[in-house]
């Protein structure tokens, strides 16, 4: 699973850490000081290392709890992010975190604790409710084996309904989820792309059925979900794509207890997009013509005009107030 | 220099480094200031002397006398005999932490090639007689390391160490005879990672060349250092576009100056 497990000396006795390194005896073991020994070393390659990643268990320090980038998810007072995890199991070829990171090591930042206390002092600052999204740098879910991440923070965010939880994810992990009871201020969002954009660019990650089947899982299980449809991006038939794949979903799903709907475009920093152009010379997405505004690149042909018609296409399904626009 | 070079080989000695000419079938193609060795396949090889300064000037040399080949890269391979504490003679460790004891100065080479037994390594000034750590004890790896990432990614760096000395068997019972006979043993080992290693450097420089047009056929337009870049990066649009034909018939007209190709190479992609 992991081609090395580097550990920074100072979580290595940790039980968190004990545990995973239990469950791979096999795999070599190395220590470190600070995990940006290995994760933002010069001279090395993404691309590369993507075909056979290592994890570094570290710990984080400084500020865990972020405020959210402007416009990022929907409105329910103040918001906020976390990443316990850095790099992702599957390999999204429109994935920023491609540009965003030199090294496409796993880093699991095994000082839940520390999480957990920022984001208790967050809540109890704030007036009314707020919202924490995890999965930024990583997909929530899909570690979930080894992180055993929801079994950690569920507990937390269970001890404050007023405050929301969103997990990003594209991941079948949901066991932890439907072996427990469902919380009713925790959201499991799932992204989707078209069935076509998501044969092209969502290498590893299960098919666009297998994850309606689990979102179907988690409603019967009493769990708010919610539906990311993101990155779009254009394809010839694009509109049928997206309706099929809307009917397909609607059609399997409780739509009226559907927490949100959201659509986004493909955009990431520019800085991003040229480390990824870098190592991915021969890759037809970031060949297209791409705009680029307030430092954030995005694609041309997929404009205002597709997003406004897909909307359409989507409140055939749903009512507006489940939906929002990614800024 | 051949130009096909994939695979850069740096060894201290030439008892250590005889058994690998021999088994790669190289051939002596530079006699000094370095003995360097060389195949038909791309594999090449330096010895470099004992010591990490030793090991950087040896990289150096063999990574400037290549600059004129371009942008391709190469795997670099240190390998020789080592001491450790414990670990049988003949044991065969890829290594993938390398320590330089005199400085602190830490590397970590990547796994995921490696198909064996993997080690920390600590380089040391002076030969070790007594291994207070259980890593392996070597004199160049510090110094192959950090000068190689000057001139490559580090998934391509490695170093491959065979025990020659432990505590039961210590530095002075080393003999001509075994370190042959280990570095000969150890080659089949080396092969197998080798060709691993440079398949990949094969299909890293295939996708880092993706797109590329000779510009000497573009009649004899001259290009600035950034229209080169940019004429490049239209080329690799246009080849991930499938749309190379396009490119090629773009290419082939006749054009008052490279800027006015780039224009509509430009503006053929809106
Ligand atoms: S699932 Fe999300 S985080 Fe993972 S590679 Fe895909 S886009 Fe990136």
């Amino acid at each position: 699973m992991f081609s090395a497990i580097y550990i920074e000396e100072e979580v290595r006795d940790s039980a968190r850490v004990q545990e995973i390194l239990t469950r791979f005896p096999s795999i070599p073991r190395i220590s470190c000081d600070r995990y940006g020994e290995v994760f933002n070393r010069n001279a090395q390659n993404f691309r590369l290392q993507k075909e056979a990643p290592g994890l570094i268990l570290a710990k984080k320090y400084g500020n865990l709890v972020l405020p959210s980038p402007e416009g990022y998810g929907f409105k329910e007072g103040r918001s906020y992010y976390f990443s316990h995890m850095l790099n992702c199991l599957y390999d999204c070829r429109y994935c920023f975190l491609q540009g965003m990171f030199r090294s496409a090591n796993y880093v699991l930042f095994v000082n839940y604790e520390d999480f957990a206390l920022q984001i208790e002092e967050l809540i109890e600052k704030q007036n009314g409710p707020s919202i924490y999204y995890s999965g930024y740098d990583c997909d929530s879910l899909a570690m979930e084996p080894v992180s055993k991440f929801s079994k950690f923070f569920l507990p937390l965010f269970e001890k404050y309904p007023e405050s929301t939880l969103e997990i990003r994810t594209k991941s079948m992990q949901i066991r932890c989820l439907n072996e427990r009871p469902a919380i009713p201020n925790c959201i499991v969002a799932m992204s989707f792309t078209s069935q076509e954009s998501s044969k092209k660019y969502e290498h590893k990650v299960a098919s666009n059925q297998k994850r309606i089947q689990a979102l179907q899982k988690l409603q019967d299980s009493g769990w708010k979900v919610a539906l990311r449809f993101e990155p779009i991006i254009f394809e010839y038939g694009l509109l049928g794509h997206y309706r099929k794949l809307f009917f397909e979903i609607f059609n399997s799903l409780e739509v009226n207890q559907i927490h949100s709907v959201s659509i986004g475009e493909f955009r990431m920093p520019a800085s991003f997009y040229k480390n990824i152009v870098k190592i991915y010379p021969d890759e037809e997405l970031y060949a297209r013509e791409i705009s680029i505004s307030d430092g954030v690149a995005s694609l041309k042909d997929t404009d205002a005009n597709v997003i406004q018609e897909l909307e359409k296409l989507l409140f055939e399904h749903v009512q507006p107030e489940q939906y929002y626009r990614c800024a | 220099m051949n130009s096909d070079l994939i695979l850069n080989f740096l060894i201290a000695h030439k008892l250590e480094a005889s058994p690998i000419v021999t088994h790669f079938k190289m051939e002596l193609v530079e006699k000094s200031p370095y003995k360097i060795y060389q195949n038909k396949q791309g594999m090449r090889l330096i010895i470099s002397g004992t010591g990490y300064n030793n090991a950087v000037r040896a990289v150096t040399y063999l990574a400037e006398a290549d600059k004129p080949r371009g942008p391709a890269s190469a795997g670099w391979v240190n390998t020789g005999i080592a001491g450790h504490k414990t670990a049988g003679i003949g044991s065969l460790f890829f290594i993938n932490k390398i320590v330089y004891k005199k400085t602190g100065e830490v590397y970590y080479p990547a796994l995921n090639l490696v198909n064996g037994m993997s080690t920390g390594l600590i380089t040391v000034d002076e030969p070790e007689l007594y291994y207070p750590k259980d890593s392996v004890y070597d004199m160049e790896g510090a110094g192959f390391f950090k000068a190689s990432m000057n001139f490559s990614s580090v998934e391509f760096i490695h170093s491959i160490k065979v025990i020659s000395d432990n505590r039961a068997h210590p530095t002075q019972k080393i003999t001509r005879d075994l370190i042959f006979d280990l570095m000969t043993r150890s080659c089949p080992q080396i092969q197998a990672f080798c060709k691993a290693l440079m398949s990949q450097v094969m299909e890293f420089n295939r996708i880092a060349s993706f797109g590329e047009i000779d510009l000497g056929l573009l009649n004899g337009l001259h290009f600035t250092a950034t229209q080169r870049l940019q004429f490049q990066r239209y080329c690799q649009r246009y080849c991930a576009l499938d749309r190379k034909e396009e490119l090629e018939s773009l290419g082939s007209s006749n054009w008052r100056s490279s800027k006015d190709l780039l224009n509509e190479l430009a503006k053929n992609l809106e």
